[in-house]
């Protein structure tokens, strides 16, 4: 029996064709997740893909922090508008050629926080999270990404995100889960392990340990930041795999701010070394034999 | 969600959508066996929840434009090359956060007796035997009897301003009768002799529209 003629179960379905037809071509989806605010997801996710693209490889970003875009300043196309082609909206590109949407360029003043358009703001809760997933649909669906080896999708802080995503991505290549060496942190990022293991399996699941120590600029000597538990006894501990850590370096900050990835900009770092090995360990992780 | 007809136990058709209008989609359903016709209104949350998932009441009659839902939706969107925002929803006019809307055209039906209530067919445990049989279809848009006396002005002393006539044409016609009672008893119950916008609202608001 139809639904009186709206055909509402078919306009779903021709929404859910279009994405899975749009993700046909790339090889590759790739969730950069936490659950916990701060711990570096976006900073990360725009490092791995500069390391990526520099190691061969089509890389491009999907920001998908509806509120607290940054993806589009860290890699310096903040400024560009989206153009639409006959393939769909033209995301533009950061170098070395990662295509980078946000929603950033879609807003119109830098002090706009995202709202959407309806009649009262008043209960607003009973439909604001349908229409995000809606954006985060499109966002995915109608960028003409073209073929590409990894689409990296940064997720907002919230295991709730981690559930939108899959309800759109049923299957991704890898959900990299992002800690701090810390037990406020961990308490959070087990949440989102359990849920990304049971929305895509454990075996997609990654941890990459951020802020994991600090080397003195004058003295070269290295220090534990945070005294907290270890995050690669953690992933042991859930049944999930280990990619690697990232030293803290206030560098990857000033580089942020400046719109260029710093895997790209120190090359020589410890840490640029370590961003460099996570991309390595990310590409050997989806690209390991089933 | 589908609407069936209970006379017929059939599975009824949408035949007209018109809105958002203040907010409130009207869609007309239409039994395809006996012609018996009933219209949906959406308040503004309900209309909302629809636009959220991008998806139209009544089927799309255009192809899907690229990011289409974002750039109508985005209240503080920037013009994209190419491509324009769609039309907003117009404002609303005082919203209440009380119930459905059909729970107050309900209550009003209960109240007066022949106001909603389907001809041919009487309330539970109502007997209709003592009444004359009603046309079992009645034409859209067409005037119903009047309804019985309520509390406060009577009906015949209620007048409407030129403004509100004006607010009332941009109701859809299938359901501007209706809107028109409610809207009346609405006015006759707080004591309003003169029908204006302000009070078009204020009965908005009651009806959680």
């Amino acid at each position: 029996m139809g639904d009186a003629g709206s055909g509402v179960a078919s306009q779903l379905q021709d929404q859910t064709l279009r994405l899975h037809g749009r993700m046909a071509a790339i090889r590759h989806k790739v969730a950069i997740l936490s659950g916990k605010g701060g711990v570096g997801k976006s900073t990360l996710t725009s490092n791995l893909a500069a390391a990526l693209a520099e190691g061969g490889a089509r890389a491009a970003v999907l920001d998908a922090d509806l509120h607290g875009p940054a993806l589009a300043k860290m890699l310096g196309v903040r400024g560009a508008a989206l153009r639409f082609g006959p393939d769909g909206v033209e995301p533009p590109e950061a170098p070395p050629g990662i295509k980078v949407l946000s929603m950033d360029q879609l807003l119109r003043r830098d002090e706009a926080p995202l709202r959407w358009k309806a009649p009262t703001s008043e209960g607003d809760f009973v439909w604001r999270a349908s229409a995000e997933a809606a954006a985060l649909r499109e966002f995915l669906s109608d960028t003409h990404w073209g073929a590409l080896d990894f689409l990296l999708i940064d997720l907002a802080p919230g295991t709730d995100k981690i559930s939108t995503l899959a309800s759109l991505l049923p299957k991704i290549g890898a959900a990299i889960v992002v800690t701090l060496p810390t037990e406020v942190s961990q308490l959070t990022v087990r949440k989102s392990i359990t849920l990304a293991t049971e929305l895509w399996g454990a075996s997609v699941v990654g941890v990459v340990e951020n802020m994991a120590g600090y080397r003195c600029g004058r003295c070269g000597h290295e220090e534990r930041l945070f005294q907290g538990p270890d995050s690669a006894a953690m992933a042991r501990e859930m049944g999930v795999s280990f990619l690697g850590r990232i030293p803290f370096d206030p560098g990857l900050a000033e580089a942020a701010d400046r719109g260029a990835p710093y895997v790209r900009q120190a090359r020589e770092t410890p840490c640029a070394a370590a961003l460099r090995a996570v991309a390595a360990a990310l590409r050997s992780f989806v690209e390991r034999p089933a | 969600m589908r609407f069936l007809c209970v006379t017929c136990n059939e599975a009824m058709k949408l035949e007209r959508v018109e809105g958002p209008e203040d907010g409130s989609l009207s869609v007309l359903f239409a039994c395809a066996a006996c012609g018996n016709r009933v219209a949906m209104l959406t308040n503004p949350w309900e209309t909302q929840l629809v636009r959220a998932l991008d998806v139209r009441i009544g089927g799309r009659s255009s192809p899907v434009e690229p990011m289409e839902f974002v750039r109508s939706m985005l209240a503080s969107g920037r013009e994209a090359g190419g491509g324009g925002a769609s039309p907003s929803l117009p404002a609303t006019g005082p919203a209440s956060p009380s119930g459905c809307p059909f729970s107050a055209m309900a209550n009003l039906a209960a109240e007066t007796p022949g106001a909603i209530r389907q001809p041919g067919h009487p309330a539970i445990g109502e007997s209709d035997a003592s009444e004359p049989a009603p046309d079992p279809h009645p034409a859209i848009g067409e005037p119903r009897a009047p309804s019985g006396p309520v509390a406060g002005v009577p009906n015949s002393q209620l007048a409407w301003s030129p403004d509100a006539e004006r607010r009332l044409e941009r109701v859809p016609e299938f359901i501007r009768p209706m809107i028109r009672q409610s809207i009346e008893h609405f006015a006759a119950e707080h004591g309003y002799r003169l029908i204006t916008p302000e009070v078009m609202a204020e009965a908005r608001g009651a009806f959680g529209m």
